[in-house]
């Protein structure tokens, strides 16, 4: 055979070649193109050095007649050219170039010159092929193609607006690294998002209000007042303002609609920006498939560059390395009675956690019920009757920011008490406290629109007439529907003063814990040994998704609260940068998805679809105030779509769709699609865990192959006949040239 | 002293140190735009000891590299200086350097970073990850904190089980890529920012 005397390179388990990177000639060697019949001949390698093996391949490729190296052949052979250092790239590419002619030239041309990129060679080496490469013709067609890519790249790059505070986060990131960096970078998006939102909003909403000149409420002929925030209860912050008609314009009609857009509009955006960012990350979520590889190669993270940034970084990696080698070594048998206690802990810890819940569901739930007695600020009165009156506005805000600062950290200590894993201990803590944020979310808003229900079971009048009703009422509490004035104002105003109140205890939190530790750390004061406060990104990351839910729950019954988040936002942002630059340190331990970001907008979906439902089910639900906003003359809000309201008097030949609608409405139909639904989810669910098990079959069969072809040429070898030369080789030297081949071919596949 | 007068001027004209061709060239070789590259350069020029000096033929010698903000307390600056010196003797050109950022930047593949950081991380150069390299990497990685001997065997042994599928007692280029874009951490992880 005419290959017998080319030579092969054939490595020793325990021997290293002469070369660098002297490895993966093998790999170079085992392509398609260059295969050929191994078990025919074995070789002598003990005396080779790669310059014999590399010039019999060239050789051999020229021996090989009429067949031209394609541009990825060339490209391939770029790659592992450190192999070879007589490899005179550009005398091939010369030369092929020369052989081809007319449009096969200027694929070649096209084809090297966009892989010469993705090869990695020195600058020179590449700027060298591409000088033999282009000429006139081939640059005039790429540079148009080329301009199309210039252009998005340095749109991408160039918009400064868009990266705006990107210095600070870079000082932040060169001591605490990427995943503080994340929060940052998170905060932003969600400050665009607002802004955005709030622009639509006012643009739509805000705008043709201003042009009608009315900046506040006339409640001249109510004579109740029902704000708490004095003049600003009765402006455009809130609902209550806007007019249900405007010169030319429909304002409810717009009021309504804007409202939706901006809701799409928000979740297109979270859906796709999720959808992309999975894709890129490949289904690997599966964070213990290589818990040490990983930690090896992937941890350190290089965007770290002040020295402190750096040890405390090393010092996180070691502690987190030891962990997961105590965890290695801990999965042995507990005993059956250790077992029965851990297990009855998480018993009852479950069962205070449960406790708790419902216990603060409730609590809210009472203190929204009850009702504020309606009376004027008075700035004559003594101190206590204002400390007094604030209390009672700001009753509900404060129960829930309160229990929203409690209970989480109970949840952190009862998880101590339950021995998981440390990561197991996250997920669950994580879980625990976004269910609370959520339950409070939910409890809170149902809690407030129940005010706007009669309480006597009235239905309300849609045609009031204000002249009569004060006068009866002006004293007592609602009794009677008439009275329920302006319901979406209030439940807006209790979310912003949520929002507040929210802003106010972490601003407080953040000095008081991290401000003050941080004091008597560098004053030596306190004579325990005290550490600064750690960033904890998982608390602050709940906290802006929390943050955010509200804004989102608020948006209907007042138009700027998106505009009031971004001033907030911008607030914590400074805020949380000067004190993480001066009072904290980098997490020692790292919850690993939150490098990545896709989890914070997964957060923020689940918060979005639980804060969208409540506002869609009132606004279907519940009659609007007859006194004040853009609804008041309507029965429903949404019958504001002219085509949803003339549904009760259409023609009689269409009446079929109005039946239609009904119909869909009804449980028959609904519950069965909730059903087939369930089923689809379920149906994917089993589709990717097989495929995931089938993913780890296929791993271990790699790894039993390959056992299975060295103890099958291992044998081969001992048996097979001395060929000349072959004296000289092992097995072991066989089976080391086979199992390299086989790697290479089913690992670059 | 024209060309001198030109190469002062760095930002004026745009392409005042390259030529059209090269700032061209240079940005279909790399994964930068033309600002950036110029960016770059500006910061190449700040390490070299003379500025005004610096044409795009100077070599930064070793210490000068290592001077550079973004990898001076880097625990792998020597391999990444010794990677990315064309001439392999610890020296950059402006052209390795710019080959350096590039790498490094935020647009770069996935499959161009792994490939360097395998080479980054092989220290003895042979191509593969045997256990002095895993050994010589996490005594870069611990710091000041050593490992103990039996943690840092344990721990060899557990990365060389999970990932040599080969059984050469090492990690290959193809088994190191094969875990690695599995890891979305890695690009975030890989990269410096200018």
């Amino acid at each position: 055979m005419e290959f017998n005397e080319q030579s092969n390179l054939l490595r020793n388990g325990g021997d290293r070649p002469t070369t660098s990177y002297g490895g993966r000639a093998q790999t170079y060697r085992d392509t398609e193109e260059y295969s050929y019949d191994n078990s025919s001949f074995a070789v002598d390698y003990e005396g080779l050095s790669s310059s014999d093996l590399v010039e019999s391949s060239r050789s051999r490729s020229k021996s090989i007649v009429g067949e031209r190296e394609s541009a990825s052949d060339i490209l391939y052979r770029l790659r592992y050219s450190f192999l070879d250092p007589d490899l005179d790239s550009e005398h091939v590419i010369s030369e092929t170039q020369d052989c081809l002619t007319g449009q096969d030239k200027l694929r070649f041309k096209e084809d090297i010159l966009e892989g010469i990129r993705e090869v990695c060679l020195p600058m020179k080496q590449k700027l060298r092929i591409r000088r033999i490469i282009t000429t006139d013709r081939v640059n005039r067609r790429r540079d148009q193609n080329s301009k199309k890519y210039i252009n998005s790249k340095s749109r991408k790059n160039g918009s400064g607006f868009l990266h705006l505070w990107e210095s600070s986060i870079t000082k932040l990131t060169a001591y605490f690294g990427s995943t503080v960096a994340s929060y940052f970078t998170f905060l932003r998006t969600l400050f665009f998002l607002n802004l955005v939102t709030g622009i639509i909003l006012f643009s739509f909403i805000g705008v043709p209000q201003i042009t009608t000149g009315a900046f506040l409420l006339d409640l001249d002929d109510k004579g109740n007042t029902f704000g708490h925030f004095g003049d600003l209860s009765y402006s455009m912050l809130f609902y209550g303002i806007y007019q249900d008609a405007v010169d030319g314009f429909s304002l409810p009609l717009s009021y309504f609609l804007t409202w939706i857009a901006v809701n799409l509009l928000t979740v297109l955006y979270l859906a796709s920006s999720m959808y992309l960012r999975y894709r890129r990350s490949k289904l690997s979520d599966t964070g213990s498939d290589f818990p040490f590889t990983w930690s090896m190669f992937c941890y350190f993270d290089f965007t770290i560059n002040t020295k402190a940034g750096v040890k405390d970084h090393l010092k996180a990696f070691c502690t987190d390395l030891k962990e997961k080698i105590r965890e290695e070594k801990s999965l042995e048998v507990v005993a059956w009675l250790k077992k029965l206690q851990i297990y009855f802990l998480r018993l009852v810890s479950n069962v205070i956690v449960l406790g708790l819940l419902g216990g603060s569901g409730y609590l809210i739930y009472y203190v929204a019920q009850q009702e504020a007695d309606e009376r004027d600020v008075d700035f004559n009165d003594n101190f206590k009757e204002l400390a007094k009156e604030i209390y009672e506005r700001y009753r509900l805000a404060a129960v829930v920011a309160i229990l929203k600062l409690v209970v989480p950290s109970i949840f952190k200590l009862l998880v101590k008490m339950e021995s998981y894993q440390p990561r197991t201990e996250l997920k669950f803590t994580l879980a625990r406290t976004t269910f609370f944020h959520y339950a409070s979310l939910i409890v809170f808003i149902t809690s407030l629109t129940k005010k706007a229900d009669c309480i006597d079971g009235q239905e309300p009048q849609i045609t009031s007439t204000p002249s009569s009703v004060p006068s009866n009422h002006s004293t007592n509490n609602s009794t009677s529907c008439a009275t329920n004035q302006c319901w979406e104002n209030i439940v807006g105003e209790e979310i912003f003063k949520l929002i507040l109140v929210d802003l106010g205890v972490c601003i407080a939190v953040g000095i008081l814990f991290d401000v003050l530790i941080a004091v008597f750390v560098r004053t030596r004061t306190c004579c325990c040994k005290m550490d600064y406060s750690e960033f904890v990104v998982t608390s602050n990351v709940l906290d802006l998704v929390y943050g955010q839910g509200l804004v989102w729950l608020g948006l209907y019954f007042s138009p700027l609260m998106a505009l009031v988040a971004v001033v907030k936002l911008f607030i914590v942002f400074y805020f949380r940068y000067f004190v993480a630059r001066f009072a904290n340190i980098p997490p020692k331990k790292m919850f690993r998805a939150s490098r990545s970001g896709s989890f914070y907008l997964f957060l923020l979906l689940i918060t979005w679809i639980l804060c969208f439902i409540p506002v869609v089910y009132i606004l279907i639900e519940k009659t609007p105030s007859v006194d004040c906003g853009p609804f008041a003359k309507k029965d429903r809000a949404y019958k504001v779509i002219d085509f949803l309201d003339s549904l009760d008097d259409l023609p009689s030949w269409l009446s079929w769709v109005k039946d239609a609608l009904d119909y869909i409405a009804t449980a028959i139909v609904i519950i069965p699609v909730i059903v087939v639904l369930i089923l689809l989810v379920l149906y994917y669910r089993v589709k990717s865990s097989s495929y995931n098990a089938l993913i780890q079959e296929l791993r271990r069969q790699l790894v039993f192959e390959r056992k299975i072809e060295r103890k099958k040429v291992f044998a081969k070898a001992l048996s097979a006949p001395a060929l000349g030369s072959l004296g000289k080789t092992t097995g072991s030297a066989v089976t080391g040239e086979m199992s390299r081949k086989t790697s290479a071919v089913t690992f670059t596949a | 002293e024209f060309c001198d007068v030109i190469s002062k001027d760095n930002m004026g004209g745009g392409s005042s140190i390259f030529t059209k061709q090269e700032l061209d060239d240079y940005q279909e070789l790399t994964y930068f735009t033309k600002k950036e590259i110029h960016h770059v350069y500006k910061r190449f020029k700040s390490l070299a000891p003379n500025p005004e000096a610096v044409t795009k033929a100077t070599k930064l010698s070793r210490d000068e590299l290592y001077a550079l903000p973004e990898i001076k307390v880097n625990p792998f600056k020597d391999r990444i200086v010794r990677v990315f010196s064309s001439s392999g003797d610890d020296s950059m050109t402006f052209e390795d350097f710019l080959d350096m950022m590039s790498v490094f930047c935020d647009h770069a593949p996935l499959a161009i970073k792994i490939e360097y950081a395998f080479r980054i991380y092989d220290f003895d150069e042979d191509d593969s990850l045997g256990r002095e390299d895993l050994r010589k990497l996490i005594d870069r990685l611990t710091g000041e904190m050593k490992l103990g001997e039996s943690d840092m065997e344990q721990l060899i042994q557990a990365v060389i089980e999970e990932s040599d599928l080969d059984n050469d007692d090492g990690l290959s280029f193809a088994e190191f890529e094969h875990k690695m874009t599995k890891n979305p951490e890695f690009v975030t992880s890989f990269r410096i920012r200018m």
